[in-house]
């Protein structure tokens, strides 16, 4: 652990701190420390104590192109608006283009079987090595009728409007507030989009990944003391 | 000298016995609707304060006595203070027509016996009915002048039932009446010492009676107006210290005089079980003894039973109740004829 | 002359019968409903965002916390997700004692499910009755993980430790008693017609606009719709045994009141089952110590008690922990279907249909 000994700024110490936690795992269980029987999926562990920050190879999930009928059948039915699709660990993943046409496909796709709307679940791709856009947007469908789940994956930039598709399921009201709420995701055609669990003046979408655990907290509470002194 | 003795020495005495006796027994009521449904409900109880938790009764009218008085910022003050007595005043003066037992000396030291109601109205079932429905003022008022509105949708629901519920209750009692043919509480007793019980004849009256008494009294499953779950406490939500303490009392008082009722009108009052009277047991002893089966069954019932939804307790009331209570007094009024 | 306004009415966050920290905003035309708009929120402690900075292992504590009253089906289905990502495959004897846990899990929901909603309705005894039988199962927690409530069962790979000795006892015990005891909470309720009047036709929610608000769980298979994912998408020993599907076709309380009561039913014969059927062989696959999952993304769903409990996960592949971790809680998603449930009915009844759709604040907020 020669980096300890350096003289750092607070902020490196934490995140060196925050390493050191990470790295002490390895040392502790080295001992007893066995290859995985079954298919051992992080060559990086193998390796003893890393002298310098590790460079482990990183293990991607399997891709696949789509084989079954259902999906071949979901495919022909979309065209050419599937700008992208893949089955891996057993999960079939459509890719579509965020836009006007958007919704209507969502309906395509409604009809053609997929009545149940899971989730929809955004995520903040700026850390993410590889990622095209910094957003998007999983829908987690499920075909009631013929027993097929499918992810169809919206990537979006900051501050593009997503049209909603609460017309089409009615579960998507909840989700897509939730999606607005913690990551800032607009959804445009909706109305009463506001926010669910945060409270309504709350300012920032904590999800993002600039901001940490502990950002907007404080920033609130004093505005809530300020008020309520104002108040009174 | 007689007549001060027949006129105020002999009643006053009667009535501080009877009130005494009356309060006592709803302290005691509040302990045993806690022991018995605890029992039910596969739990003890209050076990700390006396062995078996008997002291509890006194523990509770001790906290009740020594709570602050909170009254709300906004409450009409005078009916606020009113309400309490309203409902526990008219709870307390059905007593005075109800028959603990048949004559009594009290022990020999009068020469002439006199009956163990503190006044034997000729009137006397007609006059409780009468006093027992100005209980529900205390009610309505108490909602009303908490000035808030949880006790008022309380005192609304529970002023509807309980008017809703008095006239299947007393179209109940008219089989009786007319059977024992008087309203005097002795007479409808000795009426029934010479033949069956009017439980017997009057079964169908019976059952009617002792739903409506149910309802009358505020209590499961007819007991809405209070449920916790939606309505925190309802009308007595804003009351605290002795002014709750009245609203409680009041309850169990009231579950007290609609089981004497019951047992005078179909029980038989303080005449014992038909071959059982070889046992000498006094006449109040069974009085008492009938007294605390019906007692025992409203705790079962609330023990046992969900409760009814508002709507649906206002439709069983008058769309089933009334009618029942209806014919049966035709069938009773065609076969006394 | 006469005007007739709609008042509001709150209703929580602080209520005796909401269930935890749920607040409705009731809009009331005399006694009946028009509109009610739930507020959530109250119990938020950003389990997502807390998920990103932990490793694997301490999120699944954080698991625990969401559905608390079923702990261990969340941590079930947190754990199949990273067996999902991970590819590992899971000895026959872990996945046996997983189905078991979790199914006594299951019951322990249902239990407590039953108290508070007859007592919600009044029924105040089967409330203590329902509790009484819920301590066997939460005795067996114990002596399996240590926590009563919170459990943190399961690791990645199998179990944390082998089968304790005396827990074969304790389930035959209460395999025995069981059965005697639903038959009191039937004896007491689902003839009853206090009962019948205050939960039938009352939340009533037809298949297709079920399916369409994403309902799951019970709450769905009242309205006759048979999606149970223990049957359709097969996990841990599901499988292998014996049991049936609960599904009325009310679409209202009572229905899937009997749904839940049916669901208990089989839960006792899949423990059974699980138990008779036990396999030997390791408790758990050898597995790293600090856990790395490929990079990549994965959705894995299973039938909690309350519905569709599904967790999306986001790996980046370096770290130790989630890059994305989302949870779908069934309740969260059940609590839209208050609004079509609701409405037209009296005040009375908005108890009665929270009670029914088993909302736990713990994942609706997370």
């Amino acid at each position: 652990m020669t980096e300890e000994k350096k003289t750092k700024t607070p902020e490196e110490q934490v995140a060196s701190l925050k390493e050191g936690m990470k790295k002490t795992e390895p040392e502790k269980t080295e001992p007893e420390k066995t290859p995985a029987a079954s298919k051992a999926e992080n060559p990086a562990e193998a390796k003893p104590k890393p002298a310098g920050p590790p460079k482990p190879t990183i293990v991607e999930q399997e891709h696949t192109p789509a084989s079954e009928d259902w999906q071949k059948k979901l495919l022909d039915a979309l065209g050419d608006k599937a700008t992208g699709n893949h089955v891996a660990s057993g999960e079939f993943t459509i890719v579509l283009e965020n836009g006007a046409a958007f919704p209507e496909t969502m309906a395509l796709i409604h009809e053609n079987g997929y009545d149940y709307l899971s989730d929809i679940s955004s995520v903040d791709y700026s850390k993410y090595e590889g990622a095209q856009k910094r957003f998007a947007l999983s829908y987690h469908l499920y075909s009631v009728a013929g027993n097929h789940r499918l992810r169809v994956k919206v990537f979006l930039e900051d501050g593009e409007a997503v049209p909603s598709v609460m017309h089409i399921w009615a579960t998507a009201d909840f989700h897509e507030r939730e999606a607005f709420d913690l990551m800032g995701i607009v959804f445009s055609g909706r109305e009463g989009l506001r926010r669910i669990l945060l409270p309504e003046d709350w300012i920032g979408h904590p999800l993002r990944k600039e901001l940490s655990k502990n950002d907007g907290n404080a920033a609130y509470t004093a505005r809530l003391v300020r008020k309520v002194r104002e108040d009174a | 000298m007689d007549y001060t003795m027949i006129y105020i020495v002999i009643p006053t005495v009667k009535i501080l016995i009877v009130f005494t006796v009356v309060l006592l027994s709803v302290l005691v009521m509040t302990y045993a609707e806690r022991k018995v449904i605890a029992f039910m409900q596969v739990r003890l109880g209050p076990m700390r304060v006396g062995p078996w938790g008997l002291l509890q009764p006194i523990a509770d009218a001790l906290k009740l006595f020594s709570k602050e008085d909170i009254v709300p910022t906004m409450a009409d003050k005078l009916v606020y203070f009113l309400a309490p007595t309203l409902a526990i005043v008219p709870a307390l003066l059905t007593f005075v027509a109800i028959p603990f037992g048949d004559e009594t000396t009290f022990f020999g030291l009068l020469k002439h016996s006199t009956s163990m109601a503190i006044s034997d109205l000729n009137i006397g079932l007609l006059y409780i009915l009468a006093i027992s429905s100005v209980g529900i003022y205390g009610i309505l008022l108490g909602g009303w002048s908490s000035n808030s509105k949880y006790p008022l949708l309380g005192a609304l629901r529970s002023a509807a039932q309980i008017v809703s519920y008095e006239i299947p209750l007393t179209l109940a009692l008219v089989g009786p009446i007319l059977l024992a043919n008087t309203l005097s509480m002795k007479g409808i007793v000795e009426a029934q010492s010479k033949g069956l019980w009017f439980i017997i004849p009057q079964f169908f009256a019976f059952l009617v009676y002792m739903a409506c008494a149910v309802a009358e009294t505020n209590r499961a499953p007819y007991d809405l107006p209070e449920a916790e779950q939606e309505l925190v406490a309802g009308f007595h939500t804003e009351y605290s210290g002795m002014k709750f303490a009245f609203f409680y009392l009041a309850e169990y008082a009231n579950m007290i005089v609609v089981s004497a009722i019951a047992t005078v009108v179909f029980l038989g009052g303080w005449l014992p079980v038909p071959g059982l009277a070889f046992l000498h047991i006094p006449a109040i002893i069974w009085f008492a003894l009938k007294l605390a089966f019906f007692l025992f069954i409203f705790l079962w019932l609330r023990a046992t039973y969900p409760r009814y939804r508002y709507d649906q307790l206002m439709a069983i009331g008058w769309k089933f109740f009334i009618p029942v209570a209806l014919i049966n007094i035709f069938v009773t009024a065609l076969l006394v004829l | 002359m006469f005007k007739s306004e709609v008042i509001e009415l709150n209703m929580g966050p602080q209520h005796p019968s909401t269930h935890g920290v749920l607040r409705l905003k009731l809009k009331l035309d005399g006694e009946s409903i028009v509109d009610v708009s739930p507020e959530v929120g109250y119990l938020h402690r950003g389990v997502e965002k807390l998920a990103e900075n932990f490793t694997y292992l301490q999120t699944l504590n954080l698991t625990d916390r969401l559905d608390y009253v079923a702990a261990i089906s969340n941590n079930l289905g947190y754990i199949e997700t990273l067996e999902k990502l991970g590819e590992v495959e899971v000895p026959r004897k872990a996945k046996y004692f997983r189905t078991l846990m979790t199914e006594l899990g299951r019951l322990s929901s249902h239990l407590l499910w039953l108290a508070t909603h007859a007592l919600d309705i009044g029924a105040m005894t089967v409330f203590l009755y329902a509790f009484r039988e819920r301590e066997f199962i939460l005795d067996m927690f114990e002596m399996v993980t240590g926590g009563r409530l919170l459990t943190t069962a399961f690791r990645y790979g199998g179990l944390k430790d082998d089968i304790p000795e005396g827990f074969e006892r304790l389930v035959r015990d209460f395999i025995k008693i069981f059965p005697g005891r639903l038959a009191d909470y039937e004896a007491l309720l689902t003839k009853n017609r206090i009962w019948m009047k205050r939960t039938k036709q009352v939340g009533v929610i037809s298949a297709e606009e079920a399916i369409n608000f994403g309902l799951s769980g019970p709450v769905i298979r009242g309205s006759g719709v048979r999606f149970d994912i223990r049957k359709a998408e097969p996990y841990e020993a599901y499988g292998e045994l014996d049991w049936e599907m609960a599904v009325q076709d009310g679409c209202d309380t009572y229905a899937r009141y009997l749904v839940r009561l049916e669901e208990m039913r089989q839960s006792l014969r899949i423990v059974e089952q699980a138990l008779d059927g036990m396999p030997e062989g390791d408790f758990c696959t050898k597995v790293p110590n600090v856990l790395k999952l490929p990079k990549g993304e994965v959705y894995h769903s299973i039938e909690a008690p309350k519905g569709e409990l599904g967790y999306y996960l986001i790996s980046d592949g370096k770290g130790t922990g989630p890059y994305r971790l989302k949870v779908r809680g069934p309740s969260f998603v059940n609590l839209q279907g208050l609004k079509p449930m609701v409405t037209g009915h009296l005040v009375a009844d908005v108890v009665a249909i929270i009670g029914t759709l088993d909302v736990v604040l713990g994942e609706v907020d997370r």
